[in-house]
């Protein structure tokens, strides 16, 4: 069933990801709703599931951008490495927690694909532009991936996967 | 044993991941044709749901206008009909020019009507919108793409239900281009990373003047002039209407001028274009109820 809640919020991710224009005035930057749901298993869930999530994610993103084949991938896969270095270390259901490492991770993918595409000769955008865009990311990421982790939260709560702490009243979950 | 089977499951990603960089175009094509002709239904009913929603909000809240509108629009048609009668003299004498010419109609190729389902890329790196027609109709990758206002720019990527188009704005996108009154050849580059001080704070892409570039210092180009495609290249037909010159500069190495063209479709609000197909494909492929 984990499988199957991953390809349906990487799915409906990727749809509303690739429909909700981007912030133009950030530089064109997008609500980064994939990487908010590879963050949910990196933060939340094991380490082979966020891994999973990263390649799904990543191709899901690639194959409905101009972005060359797997190059998002291996950014998810640089920021779950870090993302679950760090997460013993934090309050990982904590919306503050989820908005910081959305951010910061935003930009790491920022960084990372502008290099990867700029080696390429795929892109060619200013100094200013970059800076633009970066802090651009970084605002709806930390934005957007609260949303998104508290949705897979609950769409993992509907089908069974993980379920409701019994001592806290407060909407908290525990993963089983 | 779950510990152990970490630094597995990380070089099996790895691998994976690695695997799929250096997948051969052929099959990373259909890769990302599954995933676009995936998500294409649903980009289909959001936009068509989005302008019905916008078309509601239009009836039940656009009546307070209504009588200055119809007081516009009336001067408009009594202009639009003294501009048809010149339009009309203007087309037979073009008509009997090009006859006499040899030249073949503008538009002899055919247009395929699409409808906008996608702006920008996912990843938003590029500036591109989404067709909802792709190969099904005749589309194939290097196509003008136009509206009744000007160029649009050209499709880049077909499955076979949507496309993607890349805009004449975005900086890999160039186009081979004359001025109008002066024919002075450039060629028409955009300017995507120019994020200007009155972008205006919508989710929408704000039009940056494209750069026509290596135009002969020898030109007189003056603001205003007329901007078509040359026709050099081969995928934009000649005579598209590009856009107007805002400014002229001599380039800093003083060796060509570089004008500022303003693209005269518009962009940022686009809900429909044509493709335009080529020759070829006319006689081969594009169904007639696409014209």
């Amino acid at each position: 069933m984990t499988a199957v809640v991953m390809i349906f919020l990487v799915f409906v991710a990727g749809v509303a990801q690739s429909t909700i224009p981007g912030l133009a005035p950030a530089g064109h930057a997008r609500a980064p709703l994939l990487l908010g749901v590879v963050l949910y298993y990196a933060l939340l869930r094991g380490q082979g599931s966020a891994l999973l999530a990263a390649l799904l994610a990543g191709m899901f993103q690639d194959g409905l951008s101009l972005v060359p084949f797997g190059y998002s991938s291996f950014c998810f896969f640089v920021v779950v490495l870090v993302v679950v270095l760090f997460r013993e270390a934090v309050f990982q259901e904590s919306v503050v927690t989820t908005a910081f490492f959305g951010g910061v991770s935003a930009v790491m993918v920022g960084i990372g694909l502008h290099i990867l595409l700029w080696k390429e000769g795929l892109v060619h955008p200013g100094a200013a532009r970059i800076a633009v865009r970066m802090a651009g990311d970084a605002v709806l990421g930390m934005i957007s991936t609260p949303l998104v982790v508290a949705i897979a939260i609950r769409v993992d709560r509907l089908v069974g996967n993980v379920m409701p702490r019994k001592e806290d009243v407060s909407g908290d979950f525990r993963y089983v | 044993m779950r510990e152990q089977r970490r630094p597995i499951v990380i070089w099996v990603s790895f691998v994976a991941i690695l695997v799929a960089i250096n997948l051969p175009p052929s099959c990373s094509n259909i890769a990302k044709s599954v995933s676009r002709e995936t998500v294409a239904p649903f980009q289909n009913l959001f936009s068509e749901l989005g302008t019905r929603v916008k078309d509601g909000w239009s009836a039940l809240f656009g009546t307070r206008n209504e009588t200055s509108q119809k007081e516009d629009l009336l001067q408009q048609i009594g202009v639009l009909n003294e501009r048809l009668k010149r339009v009309e003299s203007l087309g037979t004498e073009n008509e009997r020019l090009r006859s006499s010419l040899g030249f073949l109609k503008r538009f002899e190729r055919k247009l395929v009507f699409c409808e906008v389902i996608g702006r920008g890329d996912a990843a938003g790196w590029w500036e591109t919108i989404r067709l909802n027609k792709g190969s099904k109709e005749g589309l194939t990758t290097d196509l003008a793409v136009i509206t009744s206002e000007g160029l649009v720019g050209k499709t880049i990527s077909v499955s076979r239900h949507a496309c993607e188009v890349m805009l004449i704005t975005d900086r890999n996108c160039n186009v081979a281009a004359e001025v109008r009154r002066t024919g002075a050849f450039g060629i028409i580059q955009g300017r995507s990373d120019a994020v200007t001080v009155d972008s205006v704070l919508a989710m929408r892409m704000p039009v940056h003047p494209c750069v026509m570039e290596y135009v002969s210092r020898d030109e007189k180009v003056i603001k205003g002039d007329d901007v078509v495609s040359s026709g050099l290249g081969g995928i934009y037909p000649k005579g598209l209407h590009v856009g107007l010159v805002d400014s002229v500069r001599t380039h800093d190495s003083g060796l060509y001028q570089s004008v500022q063209v303003m693209p005269s479709a518009r962009l940022e609000k686009l809900r429909h274009a044509f493709v335009v197909l080529s020759e070829g494909k006319v006689a081969e492929t594009a169904p007639g109820d696409h014209e």
